[in-house]
């Protein structure tokens, strides 16, 4: 599987997660269409579990990032 | 004495803007008082100000005349010239987007946000957006959503994917819109395959069918379900990625190219700018605006002078390459802003009195007009005496540049039209401009028929 293919299944995940959060928010139709309050509950998990993933694998990549610049300065010496 | 209120200083509770002695003060009523001491001694203003972000301020007494309702009075920095969101290049819209995002996630680690994110709260200050509603912070309560996130589509998201994705101009809109491309005609206008833009498939068509589901409702209970710190910061940080990923690059457009491709005016420039800078020396003014700047070739000649310098043009490569320059040269003060001269920015919002139309920004020390003059007169049939009159109204001192019939650029613009220009003749440009200005000096181009004048108001 190469990336492009991870990348095309990742983003179709993605977007049935979201359009099963877009319709079937009926029950939640009664607030003020007015504020985008109802609308961020709905977008908040799921870019709240993306952000997860980019947190931990910024952190992940930067702690590779360093070993390899460690590896890098210990190979000069 | 009397105080005037800044017109568009009416929409937030927390103050209000006002000129006395023709100083700028920022009130803040009592209302503010624990958000702004907040502001103050959570730090977070010091950080704000310290990287730039936002505009510093000094707090000051003034006695008379104060009302009950106020609990400070600030003295803000002054923006040298206002500019609008239309008036940005693309480059400038998405530095001010993300600096709006960049402060929103500061203020959450101060235990703050913005409560609102609107695109007029930011200026261009020194080449750089800056923001400058000291009273748009308020505390975070634990568990609220964003209260400026549809405001922060509309005024910044909607109008830069609809500029990358579908045509430059489209930001025009914000002119029509004052708070922001409404999200349904966004996603309406947007290519279809944009729905396959994880980013505006959810921030933009998504909120936007959303925004049409609930129209019909007409209840006001507030939800029960809170938003965690976490998935705001998610929110921000989405909104964020979306902008950073924008993209569009300056070409095609009709002058973009304009002194790559133009020989006659290679050889020509050099000349021009020694002209330039001794009409400068001569006149020495401290701010200048520059009409058709193109890339801003001549206006640099001011600015490198330490000359506060509005750099503006009506087409949409030459602002985005200027000020992508400007970035990049982290120049101070140059400004480049996009502008149609024969149809400027008008006073917009309610009673027409929400934003500053061109003639209300001036007048400036000098106005350069080179290469512009047979624009306005043969592309726009505009009478040599009304771009006379206007020049007048707009500034003290003109160094402006005349192009005659028998110059290529303008057997080019005549070739294919009726020649109705019987008017358009070096004499009846001096005597035009007579009217208003002395004409203090004029310098023939060599291996031209062009002249440039230095004129100073009467």
């Amino acid at each position: 599987m190469n990336l492009n293919h991870c990348r095309k299944v990742s983003f179709i995940l993605q977007l049935t997660i979201l359009l099963f959060f877009i319709f079937t928010s009926d029950a939640l139709a009664y607030l003020d269409p007015g504020t985008s309050y109802i609308f961020q509950l709905l977008i908040a998990g799921l870019l709240g579990i993306l952000f997860t993933i980019k947190s931990y694998w910024l952190k992940i990549k930067s702690h590779i990032m360093k070993l390899i610049a460690k590896e890098d300065s210990s190979s000069n010496d | 004495m009397t105080d005037k209120i800044v017109p568009n200083s009416f929409r937030d509770p927390s103050g209000f803007l006002f000129f006395r002695e023709g100083s700028l003060y920022r009130q803040v009523n009592r209302v503010y008082k624990e958000d702004f001491d907040h502001l103050i001694q959570s730090g977070l203003y010091k950080k704000l100000t310290g990287c730039g972000l936002l505009i510093p301020h000094e707090e000051i007494q003034l006695k008379e005349n104060m009302s009950a309702n106020a609990y400070k009075i600030l003295k803000p920095e002054l923006i040298e010239f206002l500019s609008y969101p239309y008036e940005w290049s693309f480059s400038q819209l998405k530095d001010a987007a993300l600096t709006t995002l960049e402060i929103q996630k500061i203020a959450l680690e101060f235990g703050m946000f913005l409560k609102d994110s609107s695109a007029y709260n930011i200026q261009l200050k020194m080449g750089r957006p800056i923001f400058i509603d000291t009273l748009s912070f308020e505390k975070y309560i634990e568990g609220e959503p964003w209260v400026a996130y549809k405001q922060f589509c509309q005024h910044f998201l909607a109008p830069l994917s609809l500029m990358s994705l579908k045509d430059i101009r489209l930001n025009q809109l914000l002119k029509v819109y004052i708070d922001g491309i409404p999200l349904e005609l966004a996603s309406s206008l947007l290519p279809i395959q944009t729905f396959l833009n994880f980013s505006l498939l959810v921030h933009i068509h998504s909120q936007a069918k959303f925004q049409r589901k609930l129209s019909n409702s007409c209840s006001t209970k507030k939800p029960k379900e809170k938003l965690g710190l976490h998935s705001l910061l998610a929110v921000v940080d989405s909104l964020q990625s979306a902008v950073k990923k924008m993209k569009w690059t300056p070409k095609g457009t009709e002058w973009g190219e304009y002194y790559t491709e133009s020989d006659h005016l290679r050889e020509s420039k050099d000349q021009k700018k020694e002209v330039l800078k001794k009409f400068l020396n001569r006149l020495n003014p401290k701010k200048v605006w520059d009409f058709g700047a193109n890339t801003g070739v001549y206006s640099r000649i001011a600015s490198g002078r330490g000359i506060q310098t509005i750099s503006f043009d009506l087409d949409y490569a030459c602002v985005e390459k200027n000020y992508l320059d400007v970035v990049k040269k982290n120049e101070k003060n140059i400004h480049p802003l996009l502008f149609d001269l024969v149809n400027p920015s008008p006073k917009i919002g309610w009673q027409n009195e929400e934003s500053l139309s061109l003639i209300e920004r001036g007048p400036v020390d000098t106005v350069l007009a080179l290469a512009l003059i047979h624009h306005l007169a043969i592309s726009n049939n505009l009478p040599l005496s009304k771009i006379a009159n206007f020049f007048e109204k707009i500034c003290n001192s003109l160094v402006i540049e005349f192009i005659p019939k028998n110059d290529p650029m303008v057997q080019k613009m005549i070739s294919f039209r009726k020649d109705i220009f019987d008017d358009y003749r070096i004499e009846s440009f001096e005597k035009e401009f007579s009217r208003f200005f002395v004409i203090l000096e004029a310098q023939r181009i060599k291996g031209s028929e062009r002249t440039i004048y230095l004129m100073k108001k009467k």
